[in-house]
């Protein structure tokens, strides 16, 4: 099944707790606490498997270089979210790093799918992103 | 479109099984009307392999190599879930139930994408080894070609190699050891690590001797392994959690001094290593140092334990410009060379002047990024130097865009499609040996393309190796005396 949004969710406690982690990740990450942040990504996955819990762990494993599991995560939120573009530019990133040019390549052209006008170039860290220089 | 799928019966048991099972595909990239046949296979040393044909095929095969991977549940057949061969997927969803919940696909980077219209058989392998596979990769690529001469549609007329970042040296192993004119008929390094086993590992461990050194002495920020071991049994988020406890790379700390702290230590840290990526990209560096080193050092079918470094005697500032590498010099560990040496230079070393690679006679096309910061472009000047050293063929690509082999679909079709060119004429009067130049124009002229899409360095020269981390004495001549 793919993991539905969070607003969509019925469950009001799921969705409350869903948050709660999410916020309490993003404090323990801007304390330097990068073990806690994993630890509470997590078990929001866990708790919740949403798209913004798949997300918010994808993108964290994914600047943590571990890529397969940023794969994993990324492909879910982008399947569960599947009309929002940076989704997928998302997942583009994490198959760039590992490398697999063409699967980027892929996930990109889903990106361009949603949104024709799309321009994807690089920001200042390398990431592939909205906007950004002109090499996409 | 349509592809066939044929898959050995009873396959998980067996190497080189039969085939017999059909089921429709529509993700390959197959000719208009007949379509494409899909093989999939096992290899003797239990690697697995996925195989298309297309129809008509014209003879070539290109074999497709992944870049490294240290989950050993990739080692799996093409279209199952991870951890449980026995389960069927098409998607991670088909494997919701089966942690961890992610189907297992044998990568063809996209190439079957203009290789297959062009009438060209791809292939793939999963390896038998994961991390540096250079090891016994080769035999790996033999049961594919194996395979195709006696499961498959017939021994292909000519066979090209190709790979990325670490199968990118596969693809730099291919060329050392497979027969020419008969295993391999070309390759094409693709933002390679094709310095070989020592140069490389020397060059990763002199990174984490830099680390070490930054971080001695900061609470959790130290790795406990040997500098030329590594440690395989450290997960990759423990792994990242020290590693940011030393730099703050991901999180810095909220203590202001602290936080100046890793600042310093990882200004340091990238001044002496002329590290030219972002801080992900020097976790990825330094996590082949410690994670990969640590997969294969361990290995008792490849180091079984036995250390790789040496760095006795080094002069390091002869290659550092930074105000500490005095500071560095002095107190960094001496070592003599590791028993695990002489194995790693039989295994995995460049040289076209003896052995299967003296005997190279087809062209050798490397594309690399100028700004790759794990396969440097000082590996690429090695591996060109040691072709013309063994006065072989080779051509560089340089491509502009920063990262580690990040290229777009245009750039790579435009390389294999100058390699092609280069191939077919390699025999005439006139071989087609292609430029960057060349590149970038076939690039441009590909249907739809734009300049964004063609990212090429017309003017790029790699530094030499020895000018970045210091020359061993059994380093291939190539990586010790490097070419003007």
């Amino acid at each position: 099944m793919l993991p539905a949004l969070l607003a969509t969710i019925p469950d009001p406690k799921a969705r409350e707790a869903a948050e709660t982690l999410l916020a309490e990740a993003a404090a323990a990450r801007s304390r330097g606490d990068l073990r806690t942040t994993v630890d509470l990504l997590q078990a929001a996955v866990d708790r919740v498997p949403s798209v913004e819990t798949h997300a918010a762990l994808g993108g964290l494993y994914l600047e943590m270089g571990v890529t397969s599991a940023a794969d994993v995560h990324l492909r879910a939120a982008a399947m569960g979210d599947a009309d929002n573009a940076d989704r997928w530019i998302a997942l583009a990133n994490a198959l760039a790093r590992k490398p697999d040019p063409g699967a980027a390549a892929e996930a990109l052209e889903r990106a361009h799918a949603t949104e024709p006008s799309l321009h994807i170039g690089r920001d200042a860290r390398g990431w592939l992103a909205r906007g950004g220089d002109a090499s996409s | 479109m349509r592809v066939q799928t044929r898959v050995p019966s009873g396959w998980l048991g067996l190497a080189l099984g039969l085939v017999t099972v059909f089921a429709p595909q529509a993700s390959a990239q197959c000719p208009p009307g007949a379509g494409c046949t899909e093989y999939l296979g096992k290899g003797s040393k239990g690697s697995y392999f996925r195989i298309l044909v297309p129809d008509p095929w014209d003879g070539d095969l290109v074999i497709v190599n992944h870049g490294l991977e240290l989950d050993p549940l990739t080692i799996a057949p093409h279209n199952t879930c991870k951890s449980d061969p026995d389960t069927p997927c098409s998607s991670d969803t088909d494997c919701a139930a089966v942690p961890p919940r992610s189907c297992n696909k044998i990568t063809l980077l996209g190439l079957d994408g203009f290789l297959l219209p062009s009438g060209k058989a791809v292939a793939a392998s999963t390896f038998s080894q994961t991390s540096w596979s250079a090891f016994q990769s080769r035999y790996d690529l033999k049961d594919i070609i194996k395979f195709m001469r006696k499961k498959g549609p017939g021994r292909p007329k000519r066979i090209v190699v190709t790979g990325i970042s670490g199968g990118g040296a596969v693809t730099v192993d291919a060329t050392m050891h497979l027969k020419p004119g008969k295993l391999i008929h070309g390759a094409i390094p693709l933002c390679s690590c094709s310095g070989g086993g020592l140069p490389s590992m020397d060059g990763a461990t002199d990174v984490r001797l830099v680390y070490d050194w930054v971080c001695d002495g900061v609470p959790g920020g130290t790795f406990s392994s040997l500098p030329d071991v590594g440690d395989p049994t450290m997960s990759q988020i423990d792994f990242a959690v020290t590693a940011n406890t030393c730099l703050g790379l991901l999180a810095p700390s909220a203590d202001p001094v602290e936080a100046a702290a890793q600042r310093a230590r990882r200004e340091t840290l990238f001044a002496l290593t002329k590290f030219p990526g972002t801080a992900t990209d020097f976790v990825t560096v330094i996590g082949f140092a410690i994670l990969a080193m640590g997969d294969f050092v361990d290995d008792p079918e490849r180091l079984n334990g036995r250390r790789l470094g040496w760095n006795e005697g080094l002069d390091y500032t002869s290659v550092l410009d930074s105000s500490a590498a005095q500071a560095f010099n002095d107190a960094v560990p001496r070592f003599g060379p590791g028993k695990g040496r002489r194995k790693m230079s039989r295994s995995t070393y460049v040289d076209f002047t003896r052995g299967v690679a003296k005997r190279v006679d087809y062209p050798l096309l490397s594309f690399s990024g100028r700004e790759d910061f794990i396969c440097l472009p000082e590996f690429q000047k090695m591996y060109a130097d040691a072709a013309a050293l063994g006065e072989k063929k080779h051509a560089m690509i340089w491509g502009s865009t920063g990262g580690h082999c990040s290229f777009t679909p245009q750039e790579l079709r435009s390389v294999f499609e100058a390699y092609f060119a280069w191939l077919d004429t390699f025999d005439t009067a006139v071989p087609s040996e292609p430029t960057t130049a060349d590149v970038l124009a076939r690039c441009l002229s590909l249907p739809g393309a734009t300049s964004s899409q063609c990212n090429f360095d017309t003017a790029f020269t790699a530094p030499p190796l020895a000018h970045r981390f210091p020359a061993r004495a059994d380093w291939p001549e190539a990586a010790r005396n490097p070419l003007p």
